[in-house]
C-alpha cells in the first residue's frame, strides 16, 4: 500500500511538472516544428524566410493535408479599424439670424448670452438626421414700450420662450455649387406681461454659401407674424392686434449675414435680423379688425438690428463669441447698443453612439 | 496739407514693428493695440479725489478684445453750480481690429470699438448712460507712438437722451531712448457730463503723465487730467498699475 502510495505521488509530481512546463493554451494551433510536421522528422515545404503568410493578429484558417502536415491560409483580412469620424461643425445661426445650415444628424447645441442691457438668452437645439433641426429658446430680442416717446428706452420682454423646427439640404448636396438652404419656422408661447397678451412667429427661408474655404454668405428672408391683446385680464377685451392685419408689406423682411475666418480658430460674423417691438400706448393706424380699429392704441412694428463679433473656439466643444448689437439701427440708436457674451456648447457624443450603432 | 503728407510718410517708412505694444488706452483715449492671443490684462487706478477705476479685459485670439470697467469718467450734476460728482459706471467695451502691418506695409493698427454702460453705481443723477463707438488708428514709429480716430458718443440722463455726436480722439507716446522703462504720455478725449436739467454734453479731458514699465507685466502710471470747464484747481491726479497676463 505504501508502495502505491509513494507510485501515486510520484506520477500527480511528475504530471504537474509535465504540465507546468507546457506553454499555456492558445486558441490558435500551432504547427509542430519547423515544417508544421507534427513528428517533426520528415522535412516538409517551407516558407521562405520572412515570408509568413499569416501576419500577426491576421486570423488564419488551418489545413491539414494529405501527407499529415498542417498548413496555415491566410483568410481574409480583419476589417480595418474605422477612422475617427471627422465632426464637422456648421453653425444654425450667425449672431441673430438663422443660416441655411444644420446641426449634423445628432448633435446636440446649447447657446447661452448676456448682454450690457440686461438681456439674458437661451437657446438648445438638436440635428435630425442631416435634414432638419429642433429647438427651444428663450430670446432676448422682443421689446415693449409704453409710448411712442424718442425719450422712452424700450424694454426687453423676457423671457420669451420659442419653439423652433428648421429643415433643408446642406451644401453642395444636390448639385455642385448649391448653397445651403434651409426652411425654419419658429413660435413662441403665449406671454402675458403688463396686462397684454403677446404672440410672435417667424417663417424663414435662407441660403448659405461658401465663397471659399474662408469666407461664408447668408441670404434669407422672413415673413413675420406677432399679436397683441391689450387688457388681457378684462371681462370683455378687445381684438388682438395682428402683424398680418397690417398688410403682407409689414410682415415680409430681409436678413442676412457675413463670416470669415481670418484666423484659424477664430471667426468675424455680421448680421442684420429683425425683431418684434410691442407699444401698448403708439395709437396704430387701423383699417380693421385685425390691424386695430382706427384710431385705437397698439402697434406691432419690426425693428432691424445690426450685430458684429468674434467667434472664438476655445476647445472642440465649446466656443466663446462677443460682441455688439445695435437694437435699433433705423434711428442710428447708438445709445442702446449692447456688449454681449455668449458661450456656445456642442456635442457630438450622441452623434457618435447613433453611428456606432450602424 | 503738406504736415499731413509729411506725417504719412513717416508713418509709412518707418520700421517695421515685429508685435504691437500693449494697452488699449493712452490716458483717457483708446489706442489700436490689441492684446495678443490668450493674454488678459487688468488695471487698477485712483485719483487724488478718490475716485476709483478698475478695467479687466481678455483678448479673443488676437483678433478682438472684450472689456469690462468700473470707473469715474462721466460726471453728472442736479444743481450744476455746485461741483459736478463722478459717476460710477459700469461699462463693458467690445474692440475688434487689425494690427499693424497688417494688410499692407506701413498700415497703421485700426480698431473699431463699441463701449457700453449695464451698470450705474450710486448715482447723483438719474438713470444715467454713456455709450461710445470709436474708430482709432495707431503708429509705433519707434521713439514716438501716435494715436488718432474719430469718437461717436451719445448719453442719457433722467428722460434726457442725446444723438451721437462725433468727436475727435489723439494721443501721443514719446518713448526717449535713454529711458527705455520710461514713456511721457499725453492724450485728448470726450467724456460726456450729465447735466439732470439739460441733458448731456459732451467735455474734453486732456492728460498728461508718464508711464513706468517696472516689468515686462506691469506698468505704473502717473498723469494729470483736466476738464473742459475746470479751472486748474479742477485737475486731477492720477496713478494707476496696469498688468497682463499671457497665456
Amino acid at each position: 500500500m505504501k508502495h502505491a502510495s509513494n507510485a501515486i505521488l510520484a506520477a500527480v509530481l511528475g504530471t504537474a511538472a509535465i504540465a507546468r512546463a507546457q506553454p499555456p493554451p492558445d486558441d490558435r494551433p500551432k504547427p509542430d516544428g519547423a515544417s508544421g510536421d507534427p513528428r517533426g522528422a520528415a522535412p516538409g515545404p517551407q516558407s521562405p524566410p520572412g515570408a509568413d503568410p499569416v501576419q500577426p493578429g491576421q486570423p488564419a484558417q488551418v489545413v491539414t493535408r494529405p501527407d499529415g502536415s498542417v498548413e496555415l491560409i491566410p483568410g481574409p483580412p480583419p476589417p480595418a479599424a474605422r477612422p475617427p469620424r471627422a465632426h464637422k461643425m456648421r453653425f444654425p445661426e450667425v449672431l441673430n439670424t438663422p443660416t441655411g445650415w444644420l446641426l449634423p444628424a445628432g448633435v446636440l447645441y446649447s447657446r447661452n448670452r448676456i448682454d450690457t442691457g440686461g438681456g439674458v438668452s437661451s437657446d438648445s437645439r438638436v440635428g435630425l438626421g442631416d435634414v432638419a433641426e429642433f429647438g427651444v429658446a428663450t430670446t432676448d430680442q422682443v421689446h415693449e414700450r409704453q409710448t411712442d416717446s424718442s425719450k422712452e428706452k424700450s424694454e426687453v420682454i423676457q423671457p420669451y420662450v420659442t419653439a423652433s423646427f428648421r429643415l433643408g439640404v446642406d451644401e453642395n448636396r444636390l448639385f455642385k455649387g448649391q448653397p445651403g438652404v434651409t426652411l425654419g419656422f419658429r413660435k413662441s408661447f403665449e406671454r402675458e406681461h403688463s396686462g397684454s397678451k403677446t404672440r410672435i412667429a417667424e417663417l424663414t427661408l435662407v441660403a448659405s454659401k461658401h465663397l471659399g474655404p474662408d469666407v461664408a454668405l447668408h441670404l434669407g428672408g422672413a415673413v413675420w407674424d406677432a399679436s397683441l391683446q391689450e387688457s388681457a385680464g378684462a371681462a370683455m377685451p378687445p381684438d388682438p392686434i395682428t402683424l398680418h392685419g397690417q398688410g403682407f408689406a409689414k410682415q415680409l423682411r430681409a436678413f442676412g449675414g457675413f463670416e470669415a475666418r481670418p484666423l484659424p480658430r477664430s471667426e468675424i460674423l455680421v448680421d442684420l435680423s429683425w425683431a418684434p417691438e410691442f407699444c401698448y400706448g403708439c395709437a396704430n393706424a387701423g383699417g380693421g379688425p385685425a390691424g386695430g380699429p382706427a384710431g385705437g392704441m397698439g402697434t406691432i412694428r419690426l425693428k432691424p438690428e445690426l450685430a458684429w463679433g468674434v467667434r472664438y473656439q476655445v476647445a472642440s466643444f465649446m466656443h466663446i463669441e462677443s460682441g455688439v448689437r445695435v437694437p435699433d439701427i433705423g434711428n442710428a440708436n447708438l445709445l442702446d447698443a449692447q456688449i454681449f457674451g455668449q458661450i456656445t456648447l456642442t456635442s457630438f457624443a450622441l452623434s457618435d453612439a447613433v453611428e456606432t450603432l450602424k | 496739407m503738406r504736415a499731413v503728407l509729411t506725417v504719412a510718410a513717416v508713418v509709412i517708412a518707418a520700421r517695421p514693428v515685429a508685435a504691437d505694444p500693449m494697452g488699449s488706452r493712452v490716458l483717457t483715449a483708446p489706442t489700436a493695440w490689441l492684446p495678443p492671443a490668450g493674454a488678459a490684462t487688468a488695471t487698477l487706478g485712483i485719483d487724488h479725489r478718490g475716485d476709483t477705476a478698475a478695467f479687466v479685459s481678455a483678448s479673443l485670439d488676437g483678433l478682438a478684445e472684450l472689456e469690462i470697467d468700473e470707473d469715474g469718467d462721466v460726471r453728472g450734476c442736479t444743481d450744476c453750480a455746485m461741483q459736478r460728482t463722478a459717476l460710477r459706471l459700469g461699462r463693458a467695451a467690445f474692440r475688434i481690429g487689425a494690427h499693424q502691418d497688417a494688410w499692407l506695409h506701413g498700415m497703421p493698427a485700426l480698431v473699431l470699438g463699441v463701449r457700453a454702460t449695464f451698470a450705474a453705481y450710486e448715482p447723483a443723477v438719474g438713470a444715467p448712460r454713456a455709450t461710445d463707438a470709436y474708430l482709432v488708428a495707431s503708429r509705433d514709429l519707434g521713439v514716438v507712438r501716435l494715436h488718432a480716430g474719430v469718437d461717436a458718443l451719445a448719453a442719457s440722463v433722467a428722460d434726457h437722451r442725446s444723438a451721437a455726436e462725433l468727436r475727435p480722439l489723439a494721443g501721443v507716446e514719446l518713448h526717449p531712448p535713454m529711458y527705455p522703462r520710461s514713456s511721457l504720455l499725453g492724450d485728448i478725449a470726450w467724456e460726456p457730463e450729465l447735466e439732470a436739467a439739460q441733458g448731456p454734453v459732451l467735455r474734453w479731458m486732456l492728460g498728461v503723465g508718464v508711464r513706468y514699465q517696472a516689468f515686462s507685466w506691469a506698468s505704473v502710471e502717473l498723469a494729470v487730467r483736466a476738464r473742459q470747464g475746470d479751472d486748474l484747481g479742477g485737475a486731477t491726479v492720477m496713478v494707476r498699475v496696469n498688468a497682463i497676463a499671457r497665456r
